[in-house]
């Protein structure tokens, strides 16, 4: 009797080892990869475009979900608390930085493993056509001119475009809210408002504005980043107008915090090979989009410093809570 | 150009092409004539798919599964009551109560042919003024579309069957479910009481499953509607028998609609469902006979039945033009065509003219297809009503959970609809129409957000509301309505219900 129940127990052993030597193999059965934003977004496009790669490198299938709604919480409220086993993973955006400083979810930076960031969109600076004969033209006005004078949109309040025009108007050693923010629902509409003269600035995407400056209607003036975009070889940085600032938006593959180290490991290998694939290179590029694939360690660096300066800036808007 | 248009039509005439548009039309039906499962989710579900497409199949399979969608939503708004898809909710009473007075083919075969009609002059104003009408809507800024929203609403106002009062409940009870969650503006939560789920809103589409298909099943389950199953009729006969000149003699009003269904299309964020609710309103307006609607009138089902395919087209408009979509179908669309390396914007009608006119000629396709497929949809239509009726409510209901489920993955969802199943089965036993509250719940956040940023803008000066020639003209529509409905409605009350009949405005 003893010795059934030693061997029952030897068994039982066995067997939570043998779960043990399973999860080495991870994974062995399909990923769930949650988009906190809605299909057909920029988020959702990106990840699928990786998740198509990704399931060739792992061997399982990939199941891309969107969770929209209440400004990116609920999608990535679901990552957080998803079962850290690597089969419920998710796209992180910049939010998980302030989501706990604008009071809108208890999350932050803490909550989650990023396994990489997939691509950056910097901030830039764009007017309606012939508002502005150059860059240093609009930066010397919007020095000059009373504060309420220029109003900029691209996002919804203590979203990234807001920083950015905070951002920006701290870099000229302004008071952080002399550009008047103006919500908006995505950069589309703000664009069509700059057009149609509602706003006089957009400091959200270039890549957003791309097709509106093609057709003439706006024109992009700066970047806010460390490099000019491939899309707008002609338009300058900050930095070489000699303002040192610089904002960019960007898309992660990440999971809820304490993401086995080897499911990390594994992910960040497996998604660095479908990064590299032409497919994702081209989708990506198509788009305007910087791709990027700079493993856990560098990413997490990476936003933990975006962390940093965007609650600066978001407790000098006043819009911290 | 005509090499270019040569060349369109040897992309298109591919088998992939056809077929893709064949499949997606018989998908597009399915999915219209499920209620709860909306053109949108289709176009959603078809995303996924058009990754392993060409740039072509993949944007006709989209546009195919939009017109048929659209037109198959009425088919169980006809036959059940419950609108397949939010624009076939602005008639569905009109053409359940032909189906009740024993006629279903006349309102179904009305409204296959006006959304024939509707799909093919959309696709043609479309294809003619593409330019021009982007060019309107691009010079509006959240002032105009602040009084356009607030007309959409106002519309809604005068579609509210009966008592004013009720239709203004229904609508304050809309507006106020459109208030919760995260505040646009200022990011602030409004009436999430600490549940996540509610820092979205209320999501519309499981709102309005269970406002319009859940209070249903509970009116028959609660069997306070007994002859519900005569009423719904047993013989659908056909539908060309007497159609052609029955749409003749609607031809006025299959053309206002068609054209006015495409130019609220155009106008972004407004799409089928708001262009049905206008078109059923100005056609009650200028009707001669205004009391007939409700009551299943061929006037304002047809009519409407024409705008809702028209705005699919017209929709394509500000998409095609300027990359910025006319409706949350064009949204999605959108992210498609750049995937596909289709650059919506100005210059793709200078870079890829023959993929434009290829996209031009699949919505011609589509919408021709439409026709033998809807009259197929009709005839296979009838099992519905020969299905016993204790058997539909389960099955609806399978269909409306799994409808909520999946537009957002969210069991949440499933709640929303229950709930709102019972708020509408308690507004319909009051006589409260629902339809108000549908509009307000979609309409809502647009008001309230763009007067906010119009107020931000302008330093809460109201003066903003009418400083642009635009929205000083729309705003004075909207509020010389008010003023006529109030005034309508005063003299309504004075006079006795005889001299009713014989209004003549």
């Amino acid at each position: 009797m003893k010795n059934t129940l030693k061997s029952l127990m030897l068994g039982a052993v066995a067997l939570s080892l043998g779960t043990g030597a399973a999860l080495a193999e991870y994974p062995d059965r399909p990923v769930t990869v949650i988009v906190p934003w809605g299909a057909g977004g920029g988020t959702d496009t990106v990840t699928r475009i990786l998740a198509a790669g990704l399931e060739q490198e792992l061997g399982q299938p990939i199941n891309v979900v969107n969770r929209a709604g209440g400004n990116g919480v609920v999608g990535h409220m679901a990552i957080a608390k998803a079962k850290p086993d690597g089969y419920t993973i998710g796209a992180c955006t910049p939010e998980i930085a302030y989501f706990k400083t604008l009071g809108l979810a208890p999350l932050t930076l803490d909550d989650f493993t990023i396994v990489s960031r997939m691509a950056t969109i910097p901030a830039g600076i764009t007017v309606k056509a012939g508002a502005y004969e150059s860059a240093e033209a609009l930066l010397e006005a919007i020095k000059s001119e009373p504060a309420g004078t220029f109003s900029s949109s691209g996002s919804g309040v203590g979203g990234t475009w807001h920083m950015a025009a905070g951002g920006l108007s701290k870099a000229l050693g302004e008071p952080a809210t002399k550009i008047k923010f103006v919500p908006s629902q995505g950069g589309a509409p703000a664009l069509q408002d700059l057009v149609a003269g509602g706003l006089n600035l957009f400091t959200g995407s270039p890549i957003e504005a791309q097709t509106l400056a093609d057709a003439g209607e706006v024109e992009v003036l700066a970047v806010m980043s460390d490099e000019r975009l491939s899309s707008y070889p002609d338009v300058p940085t900050l930095k070489e107008l000699g303002i040192d600032f610089e904002l960019k938006n960007f898309f992660s593959l990440c999971g809820p915090a304490g993401l086995p180290d080897e499911v990390t490991a594994k992910l960040e290998e497996a998604g660095a090979v479908a990064h590299a694939g032409e497919a994702v290179q081209s989708a990506l590029k198509e788009r305007g989009i910087t791709p990027v694939w700079d493993g856990s360690q560098k990413s997490t660096e990476a936003v933990e410093a975006f962390s940093e300066s965007a609650n600066a800036i978001l407790v000098d808007l006043g819009v911290a809570k | 150009m005509v090499d270019q248009i040569i060349l369109a039509l040897s992309i298109v005439a591919d088998p992939q092409v056809i077929l893709t548009i064949l499949a997606a039309s018989v998908m597009g039906m399915i999915i219209g004539a499920i209620p709860g499962l909306t053109a949108v989710m289709g176009t959603a579900l078809l995303v996924p798919l058009t990754f392993f497409m060409d740039p072509i199949p993949a944007v006709a399979a989209i546009v195919a599964l939009a017109a048929t969608a659209i037109f198959a939503g009425d088919v169980p708004g006809a036959l059940l009551r419950m609108p397949g898809t939010p624009a076939s909710a602005a008639y569905v009473d009109e053409a359940y109560a032909l189906t009740k007075a024993g006629r279903p083919e006349e309102g179904l075969g009305l409204c296959l042919g006006a959304a024939v009609i509707g799909g093919l002059v959309g696709t043609f104003i479309l294809i003619l003024g593409a330019p021009l009408l982007a060019k309107v809507a691009l010079g509006f800024s959240t002032v105009e579309y602040f009084w356009l929203s607030l007309l959409g609403l106002t519309c809604a106002a005068f579609v509210a069957a009966g008592d004013p009062v009720k239709g203004l409940i229904s609508l304050l009870f809309g507006l106020m479910c459109a208030t919760v969650g995260i505040d646009p503006a200022s990011g602030n939560l409004r009436y999430t009481m600490g549940s996540v789920d509610l820092m979205g809103g209320i999501n519309m589409i499981p709102a309005m499953i269970g406002l319009f298909a859940v209070s249903e099943i509970l009116r028959q389950a609660l069997g306070r509607t007994g002859s519900d199953a005569k009423l719904a009729t047993d013989h659908v006969g056909s539908v060309r028998q007497g159609l052609g000149a029955h749409l003749w003699k609607l031809k006025r009003n299959v053309a206002r609609g068609s054209i006015v269904g495409t130019v609220i299309g155009a106008l972004p964020g407004a799409g089928a469902d708001i262009a049905a609710w206008v078109a059923y309103a100005v056609s009650r307006r200028s009707s001669k006979t205004p009391e007939k609607f409700g009551t299943g009138h061929d006037e304002g089902l047809a009519e409407a039945g024409a705008a809702n395919n028209g705005a699919l087209s017209g929709a394509w408009v500000p998409t095609l033009v300027f990359g910025i979509p006319g409706d949350s179908i064009t949204a999605i669309v959108i992210g498609v065509l750049i995937l596909k390396g289709l650059d919506p914007g100005p210059t793709i009608f200078l870079r890829q003219p023959e993929l434009v006119y290829a996209i031009f000629l699949t919505f011609i396709l589509a919408n021709l297809i439409l026709w033998p497929l809807g009259w197929l949809l009709i005839r296979f239509a009838r099992h519905i009503v020969r299905v016993p009726r204790s058997l539909l409510p389960p099955v609806v209901l399978v269909t409306c959970i799994i409808g909520s489920y999946a537009i957002n993955n969210s069991l949440f969802d499933v709640g929303v609809m229950l709930v709102f199943g019972v708020v509408g089965w308690i507004f319909e036993e009051n006589g409260i129409p629902v339809a108000p509250a549908i509009l307000a719940i979609v309409l809502g956040g647009t008001v309230e957000f763009n007067f906010t940023t119009t107020m931000i803008k302008a330093d809460g000066d109201l003066i903003a509301f009418f400083a642009r020639p635009v929205a000083a003209g729309l705003g004075v529509v909207t509020l010389a309505l008010w003023i006529f409905t109030a005034w309508r409605v005063y003299r309504d009350r004075r006079k006795p219900p005889s001299d009713l009949a014989i209004q003549t405005d």
